[in-house]
């Protein structure tokens, strides 16, 4: 009798309790490595969100957008660029790429700089800046050199610009 | 229990009435077997009537009330009582089972049981008035039946009482106290080793000290039983304990003291004992032994339900694992969440951290600038976002220049103010270049500062400063 019953606790144990306890272990480390890892993530997106948004009034909303790859940028910011200006007021009369520089603080990131030579009045000149800000790309402004298109002539201004935006190294389009 | 009919003749039941004084016992016998059903013991009020009654059966706790009501058929009789009752004891249709007899004139007395957890719920009654007041055991109504012959002036008096080949009744008294009611099954031996069984059942109920005490010369035993002692019976007991033996002659002169009589006395004994409520209550407590033989079965009811409602647990449990992971995974599988998209968002958090500690914007420097320094004619501006900020400007005197230097140093977009040169050009005028750095602890003049720089109070007035000169601004 005492067999049997042993012989059925094993058969039991075999059969029922030890895939059920193991697929409950299964769950168990699913759940809790799962879910460290939504945590992780949740916590990032929202440390980007708070960032972003201190940072838009001044790089523009184009912080909210994910980073274009050097390819696209080669396109895509000496055209905001050029836009940014021209809303602003100031007339381009150059705009070269300058090259790539990478970041310390940001492997993986190239920054892509633009030299923009522009002749504007002295009015364009906050408007052009400001105008910068808001572009659809993030335009950190590297250097300027304002200074009169001639000799007493205040009304006219040339201005030299350094500008970049970070890019994501190679060629794969985020 | 409900007793509809009123039973016309006990002895046709095999139910017997005995009678001593004002208590009557009922006892019934089947076979060889006698059973005791009740058993009443009466008060009588200052008028002569009777109005309270106490009632034992057997194990269970009883209470007998006597109600007089009026002549009337079954069902309304029955409504008569319960309503009754319920003023008694309240919620009686929960607690209370309860049936009725008529008496010889004809009038129900009704005859009701309270539960045991019923009792114990009643203990607390502070007044007469407030519990039931007819609640006894059998062990507490053998000490009110044979109390007369406790010896005061003993330390320790043993009664041993109620024994026959079944069981025995102990009632163990010390300094004149009632300190112990034992009741001891008996194996099926005959009476000619009674004797030896009874020592047995001292000796077990009986702790060290007590059973050494008990040997001493001083110790006294009362030894009842439903036949008289024989002098050998007498002899073996006082031959282990080598104490003094007292019968109770009175008792055990009784006539008819048989095993019915003996059983009669002892329901008499509770009669009396249950209309002492507030010591049944308080004996009943001591009954370790009985209190655990009667909640055998619930424990076991309570371990099924305790292991029952562990394996619900346990399975709510499981389930709920299983159904997290899968809610889980799921979210998971929603966000496309792999190493590959917390490296992308590890990349998006350092680039917009990095525009963050760019220092102040050149549009930032401009604005403060032309806040400051207004009717201020310059040449030339230069700007170096991590270098230097240089302006080229006319002046008339070498005090202007100074004091325009002041409010530059003034500014907060700016650190590190000086003059490089000042070359005179005419008696009023003066060329001159002024050098700054861009400050690195401020941050963005239109956006509130990050967490780490919010002690910057200063920070607020500029912003306000540059918005306030965006209208306007411009070198």
């Amino acid at each position: 009798m005492l067999g049997a019953v042993l012989i059925g606790v094993a058969v039991l144990y075999r059969v029922v309790l030890s895939p059920v306890m193991g697929q409950w272990s299964e769950a168990r480390a699913t759940a809790a490595s799962q879910s460290a890892m939504l945590a992780q993530y949740e916590e990032r997106l929202e440390k980007r969100a708070d960032v972003r948004k201190r940072i838009e009034p001044r790089y523009g909303p184009g912080v909210h957008r994910a980073l274009v790859t050097v390819d696209e940028a080669q396109v895509a910011f000496p055209r905001s660029v050029q836009q940014a200006i021209r809303r602003g007021g100031a007339e381009v009369k150059q705009v070269e790429v300058q090259g790539l520089r990478r970041v310390r603080e940001m492997p993986g990131i190239e920054m892509l700089s633009l030299r923009v030579q522009v002749v504007c009045e002295p009015d364009s000149i906050p408007r052009m800046f400001r105008e910068l800000a808001g572009a659809d790309i993030p335009v950190v402004i590297e250097s300027v050199n304002l200074s009169m298109s001639q000799r007493n002539q205040r009304r006219k201004w040339d201005a030299a610009l350094v500008v970049s935006t970070p890019t994501r190294s190679g060629g794969n389009p985020s | 229990m409900k007793l509809r009919r009123p039973v016309k003749t006990r002895e046709a039941y095999g139910t017997h009435v005995h009678r001593h004084g004002d208590r009557t016992a009922h006892v019934q016998q089947d076979g060889e077997t006698i059973r005791l059903l009740s058993v009443q013991a009466t008060l009588a009020d200052h008028d002569g009537s009777a109005s309270l009654r106490g009632v034992a059966y057997g194990d269970l706790v009883g209470v007998l009330h006597r109600l007089d009501l009026p002549p009337a058929d079954d069902a309304t009789t029955d409504k008569l009582i319960a309503a009754q009752l319920d003023l008694l004891i309240p919620g009686q249709a929960d607690h209370v089972s309860w049936g009725w007899q008529r008496t010889d004139d004809g009038r129900p007395t009704p005859v009701y049981t309270v539960s045991r957890r019923r009792l114990e719920t009643l203990a607390g009654a502070t007044s007469p008035e407030d519990a039931p007041g007819l609640i006894t055991t059998s062990a507490l109504a053998l000490h009110h039946l044979f109390d007369h012959s406790t010896a005061k002036d003993k330390r320790l008096h043993l009664t041993v009482i109620g024994w026959d080949a079944h069981q025995a009744h102990i009632v163990r008294y010390r300094d004149g106290q009632l300190v112990g009611l034992d009741t001891l099954m008996l194996d099926d031996t005959p009476s000619a080793i009674e004797s030896d069984a009874l020592v047995a059942a001292v000796q077990t109920h009986l702790d060290q000290a007590e059973a050494e005490e008990v040997a001493w010369s001083d110790s006294a035993f009362t030894l009842l039983g439903p036949e008289a002692m024989g002098s050998e019976d007498v002899a073996a007991f006082e031959k282990v304990f080598s104490g003094a033996y007292e019968r109770a002659e009175d008792l055990l002169n009784l006539p008819g003291l048989d095993r019915v009589t003996f059983e009669t006395s002892v329901a008499v004994g509770a009669a009396i004992a249950a209309l002492r409520p507030q010591q049944a209550i308080n004996l009943a407590a001591k009954e370790d032994g009985q209190s655990g033989r009667s909640s055998g079965q619930p424990t076991r009811g309570r371990w099924v339900v305790a292991v029952a409602a562990l394996l619900a647990a346990l399975a709510l449990l499981y389930a709920g694992d299983l159904k997290r992971a899968e809610r889980i995974t799921q979210a998971v599988d929603d966000a496309e969440l792999d190493a590959k998209t917390l490296m992308s968002l590890n990349t998006d958090l350092q680039v917009a951290r990095y525009l963050e500690t760019t220092g102040p914007s050149f549009l930032a420097i401009l604005d403060e600038f032309s806040h400051q320094t207004k009717h201020f004619t310059i040449d030339e501006m230069r700007y170096e976002r991590s270098g230097q900020f240089t302006v080229r400007a006319t002046g008339r005197s070498s005090d202007q220049i100074n004091q325009r230097a002041a409010k530059l140093a003034g500014m907060k977009t700016l650190s590190s103010v000086r003059i490089r040169s000042q070359v005179i050009k005419d008696r009023d005028r003066i060329d001159y270049t002024l050098v700054a750095v861009p400050s690195t602890n401020y941050f963005a003049p239109f956006a509130p500062p990050p967490r780490e720089a919010e002690q910057d109070n200063d920070e607020g007035s500029a912003q306000a400063d540059s918005e306030s000169s965006q209208s306007g601004g411009g070198a």
